[in-house]
């Protein structure tokens, strides 16, 4: 298994290693699927992850979408490393304004906003 | 400024050539490291804009390029290493600190040190920069790919013949499945030119109907390139059935309708874009939020859309801002003597105008009225033209004082900020090049005299770090400078003890806290109790007056204990032509500048009886000391009964000079006297009037010194 999950309760921690594409996008889906049904944050850690694709991003949006919907957290445990930041901005992911900019404080450090403002 | 010969001789020699190629680079070398200082200071205040390290990066490199091509290697390899590195900081590789910006202004001193070598002839320690190059190549954490740099070098240098586009692309739902990826599309047109790229999400399902093999995003994409549309449609080629794509100028080089400054609001772009309709567009703007804001929590636009449509706006603004900055730099170089004997004709042909006028009113031909009155509309026009030409923004010596700021407030181990305000502001080029050292002594003085060390300041309750407010406007024909710190002030008891131990003033003399100040410009006046390296020694107030007279300007000190203190110089926009008052004695005409002029009174032959022999009048029950200008000047003849009294006010003390009769306002185009009157005293300069006689210039303050001295001499 290339990515584990550590329960903590209301919080639980996702790990990813190795390279996060298309041909694992499935896969990953189905484990942030199950994580989101569980805990009431859930921080994804991709400190091991050599590469990302586009359909990696996506799925991230997906599942932030869902956590929103859900009323749950999706959260980073750390920056995002250099393999996935690079595809952030290739494929011009990084935002200034917040995606869920319905509450009215939301910053460059808020929680709740797009997973992609540049802090 | 020198001349610059570019027409290079077919039988120059090499050598010959690439000194007149270094020649013609020099005043260019001067301005770049101007800007590479400017550029640095600016970055220590904000050490993620990444605008100022492309700022900076640009200097270098043309330093390096044309440095290189002059023959200047040395300082090409020098500055190629210290590009290096921005280029790293550029990348992200590297990260932006004091010690970075100490070392590049280091490297920016010891550049200036190897240009002074060749041009100035001033011997540089080369050693230092092998020093400093090993310095730069310990902090790179590793060379950045030259394949990269090369692009980013191209996207710095923008070319004339280039336009922007906005782009949108958005790939089919098979488009993956024909074995594409979208990104790769991206970093072609990112290899045509400056690109932002923005991502539009809002098609993004949620996690249950997400389907990997469908790409659910479509891009916006702002394009600067020279490279044209078909340079674009073209990386889409294979693409065209599986995928959209709109391609629209929305910015042009030389576009007529546009405001080189601005660019269209959020609104208009989106209405443009088709991503909002006018209705929405009404609504929203009712709201007292942000647009953006407001478009985004009404659902009215997705936020993805309105970041795009902001990125737009950021992007056209940086790429018309590097436009306008590139064409100010594009301009040609004119010696400054050209521009000033091109004043002169300028200055023979109002004096012509003039005669012409005159001619054409006494010979009451309306034919020669007409073209008297259509030269006179053209000279007027050609003469204002031609003084802006020699006009210049003072910010061109503002940028220098932060510099100075910067190394006086670390030695002196304060924390001070210099805010520098209407940089914009023009005055002629002979005037800022000489308000330069006076200004600098200036704020020297508040640095070290006004504002106190952060321990003391914080003990007072203010700010720990002081402020140096440097601000320049128009005021009609002057121009006001003012320099302003919140430091302590000045301490009248101070100046007064001072004053009086100088003898300048009696120990009991009454006088206001403005008078008491005006003191501090007097020869020898310090109350500094130290003598530091920066001030204190007693010289210099009263040189940076004399230098702001010699301007024909003045200086006028304000201050309140503990709040600060500020000094105002006020000076002419121009010396080329000046606003004077004409008059005569006998058949003589004089101009008095009218900046000096309070009133004209009369004076009748009883007045001087009353005077018993002194040149003293009585003006509304005040004593006014004149200077009889007709004895000054020797000029014979009879005086009319009732002559005047020019009432002027140098440097604060009211002096009359007494003339015939006063003609009238005159525009006056300065003419230099000659090196053989040089050194006669009163007289400033000359000009020609209508009927081509010379009316001399008077100088003022010192007429009233010599007429002053030789009654303490007597």
């Amino acid at each position: 298994m290339n990515n584990h999950l550590i329960y903590e309760g209301k919080r639980d921690v996702l790990t990813f290693t190795g390279e996060l594409t298309i041909r694992r996008a499935e896969e990953l889906r189905t484990v942030l699927t199950g994580a989101l049904a569980g805990a009431e944050t859930v921080s994804l850690d991709f400190v091991g992850v050599t590469a990302a694709d586009l359909s990696f991003l996506e799925l991230l949006c997906a599942a932030h979408r869902s956590a929103m919907r859900l009323n749950k957290r999706l959260t980073f445990v750390s920056a995002l490393p250099e393999s996935i930041g690079q595809t952030v901005a290739k494929a011009g992911f990084a935002r200034r304004t917040c995606c869920f900019s319905r509450h009215s404080d939301c910053n460059p450090n808020c929680e709740k906003g797009c997973l992609w403002m540049v802090r | 400024m020198d001349e610059i010969d570019y027409q290079f001789a077919e039988e120059d020699s090499p050598e010959k050539f690439a000194e007149k190629l270094r020649e013609a680079f020099k005043d260019e070398a001067y301005e770049l490291l101007a800007e590479l200082e400017n550029a640095l200071l600016a970055l220590e205040e904000d050490p993620g804009d990444l605008d100022v390290v492309n700022r900076i990066f640009r200097a270098l490199h043309t330093i390096k390029g044309s440095g290189g091509s002059c023959g200047f290697e040395d300082i090409a390899r020098f500055a190629h290493e210290v590009e290096t590195f921005y280029d790293a900081i550029r990348s992200g590789k590297a990260t932006v600190t004091k010690q970075v910006i100490d070392l590049t202004l280091t490297s920016r001193d010891q550049i200036q040190a190897l240009f002074d070598e060749y041009y100035n002839q001033r011997p540089a320690d080369t050693s230092k920069t092998q020093e400093l190059i090993c310095r730069f190549r310990e902090m790179l954490p590793g060379a950045s790919p030259a394949g990269a740099r090369d692009q980013r070098e191209q996207a710095a240098a923008p070319c004339a013949g280039q336009a922007t586009y906005r782009i949108r692309f958005r790939p089919g739902p098979d488009f993956l499945a024909h074995g594409m990826y979208p990104v790769f599309f991206l970093d072609e047109l990112r290899g045509l030119g400056h690109c932002t790229v923005v991502a539009q999400t809002d098609g993004i399902p949620y996690l249950e109907d997400f389907k990997p093999e469908i790409c659910h995003t479509y891009w916006d994409a702002i394009l600067t390139t020279d490279r044209g549309r078909d340079a674009i449609e073209d990386i889409f080629i294979f693409a065209k059935s599986i995928s959209e794509l709109t391609v629209e100028v929305i910015d042009a080089h030389g576009c007529t309708d546009c405001d080189e400054t601005t660019y269209k609001r959020l609104g208009d772009i989106l209405l443009e874009r088709g991503d909002l309709s006018a209705d929405d567009l009404q609504n929203a703007l009712r709201s007292k939020k942000r647009l953006g804001e407001t478009l985004v929590e009404t659902g009215a636009v997705p936020p993805g859309k309105v970041e795009s449509a902001l990125a737009e706006q950021r992007h056209v603004r940086e790429i018309r801002e590097e436009r306008r900055m590139n064409e100010e730099t594009s301009s040609i170089r004119v010696s400054t003597g050209k521009l000033d004997d091109l004043v002169n004709l300028v200055g023979e042909l109002v004096t012509v105008r003039a005669r012409l006028s005159q001619l054409a009113f006494t010979q009451n031909s309306p034919q020669l009225l007409s073209v008297a009155e259509e030269v006179e509309r053209l000279t007027g026009d050609l003469r204002d033209k031609t003084m802006s030409i020699r006009m210049l923004p003072i910010g061109t010596i503002f940028g220098k004082f932060q510099r100075l700021v910067r190394d006086l407030s670390s030695d002196l181990g304060k924390e001070v900020e210099l805010v520098a305000e209407g940089a914009e502001t023009e005055l002629d080029k002979t005037v800022i090049e000489r308000l330069s050292d006076p200004l600098v002594h200036l704020i020297r003085n508040s640095i070290d005299h006004g504002i106190e060390n952060p321990s003391e300041r914080e003990r007072t309750g203010k700010a720990r770090r002081g402020t140096v407010r440097l601000s320049a406007v128009h005021s009609g024909a002057h121009v006001l400078i003012r320099i302003e710190d919140d430091g302590k002030g000045l301490d009248a008891n101070a100046v007064r003890a001072k004053a009086v131990e100088r003898g300048l003033i009696a120990p009991d003399a009454a006088m206001s806290e403005q008078d008491l100040y005006a003191l501090v410009f007097s020869p020898g006046f310090s109350t500094a109790k130290t003598v530091t390296g920066v001030s204190g020694r007693g010289v210099g107030l009263d040189v940076v007056k004399k230098a702001i007279e010699a301007l024909r300007g003045s200086i006028e000190l304000q201050s309140k204990r503990g709040e600060g203190a500020s000094i105002t110089l006020k000076l002419p926009l121009t010396l080329a032509i000046i606003d004077g008052l004409l008059v005569r004695i006998g058949p003589e005409r004089f101009v008095i500048p009218l900046t000096l002029v309070k009133e004209c009174v009369e004076l009748s032959r009883q007045d001087r009886k009353n005077g018993h022999g002194r040149n003293i009048a009585n003006v509304r029950g005040a004593i006014l000391p004149y200077v009889d200008l007709r004895d000054r000047f020797g000029i014979s003849g009879d005086r009319p009964p009732i002559e005047q009294i020019v009432i002027t006010e140098p440097g604060g003390a009211r002096t009359g000079f007494v003339v015939d009769f006063v003609i009238g306002g005159h525009q006056t185009v300065i003419k230099n006297l000659g090196s053989f009157y040089r050194d006669v005293e009163g007289v400033s300069g000359a000009t020609i009037l209508g009927d081509g006689t010379v009316a001399l210039i008077l100088d003022i303050p010192k007429l009233v010194q010599s007429v002053e001295r030789e009654e303490v001499t007597s």
